[in-house]
């Protein structure tokens, strides 16, 4: 839901650390879940395929989470 | 092998400008409105006939954004508010950086608070479904729009901008009788992705539906008004960068 597509990240992370002092570090990219809310049942659930639907029924469920963006944590070489 | 945390937004630099704004807007009391549809949806032309029709108690100030020309400038200049072009040379969407130089360049110089002069701002995006949707503008709504030319089935084909939006506008209704659309079936598909999302329909062409369109806005303004009742305007601000 980033509007991100992995595959382009990741051919693009590798053509801007070609020939740098970058150049060999992988890029791991975490997808994360599409995941609602659902006041009825008050629990989170994961969105498969778009249907927002809770499984007791309930359509007015709230988007929380599925467009985070964010670098994570670096793997670096110790001194 | 070290492990460093990062846990770095990789918008922080976008959201931070455009938070900015957003404070600013509060606090002076705009309504800005950030619009975002494929090529061709009828934007130009909800613009035009939104600044055709707004009271005169409105002051709005439009930004438009196109990859190349500012043929849409020179539309909605013929409706005497002002009107910024944001010729993007190739970039696919607007960033808030690229509005606040438009509407905030004392913040953006940091040359002291903004005063905006306006209190509509609306944002026409660059004409695509896909970015437009990631980068916030420090607008206080989103609004998406459709025509029925597009297919019944477009909220299932992006459902960033339909969940990053407030409202789904469906334009070109005058065409219906012409084209092969299921009112019902595009509800059900916008309500699966964005569930509780409003849904206006209109036409730019006859005009049907801008007054709905017009009470939504100002519906906007009233909220807008009263929240910013209870917070102090700034005499100064940090600067949007």
């Amino acid at each position: 839901m980033s509007g991100v597509n992995a595959d382009a990240l990741a051919s693009c992370f590798k053509a801007l650390v070609h020939d740098t002092d970058l150049d060999g570090a992988r890029l791991k990219i975490e997808r994360t879940q599409h995941r609602h809310w659902c006041p009825r049942c008050e629990r989170e659930f994961r969105v498969w395929n778009l249907d927002s639907r809770c499984a007791c029924g309930e359509t007015q469920t709230k988007f929380i989470a599925g467009d985070e963006l964010e670098i994570s944590y670096l793997e670096v070489d110790e001194p | 092998m070290k492990r460093v945390d990062a846990k770095h937004k990789l918008m922080h630099a976008n959201d931070q400008v455009a938070e900015c704004m957003r404070q600013c807007f509060v606090a002076h009391e705009v309504l800005a409105i950030n619009i975002i549809s494929s090529p061709g949806s009828g934007k130009t032309s909800l613009l035009e006939r939104t600044l055709e029709r707004l009271p005169d108690d409105w002051k709005a100030t439009v930004v438009t954004g196109d990859i190349a020309t500012d043929n849409d400038a020179a539309r909605l200049l013929a409706y005497g508010h002002p009107v910024e072009q944001i010729t993007t040379d190739g970039a696919c969407h607007l960033d808030a950086s690229m509005v606040a130089k438009r509407v905030c360049p004392d913040c953006m110089a940091g040359s002291g608070a903004c005063k905006p002069v306006f209190d509509l701002l609306l944002i026409e995006n660059v004409g695509n479904l896909v970015c437009p949707a990631g980068f916030d503008l420090g607008e206080n709504a989103k609004v998406v729009l459709i025509s029925v030319t597009e297919g019944d089935d477009k909220p299932l084909k992006y459902p960033s901008a339909l969940l990053k939006s407030e409202l789904l506008l469906l334009n070109k209704t005058d065409l219906l009788p012409h084209v092969n659309f299921d009112k019902d079936k595009f509800r059900q598909h916008a309500q699966r992705v964005h569930p509780g999302i409003e849904i206006m329909e209109l036409s730019c062409t006859t005009g049907e539906g801008i007054d709905d369109w017009l009470k939504w806005l100002d519906t906007k303004r009233t909220a807008i008004r009263k929240k910013a009742a209870k917070i102090p305007k700034p005499d100064d601000c940090a600067g949007c960068e």
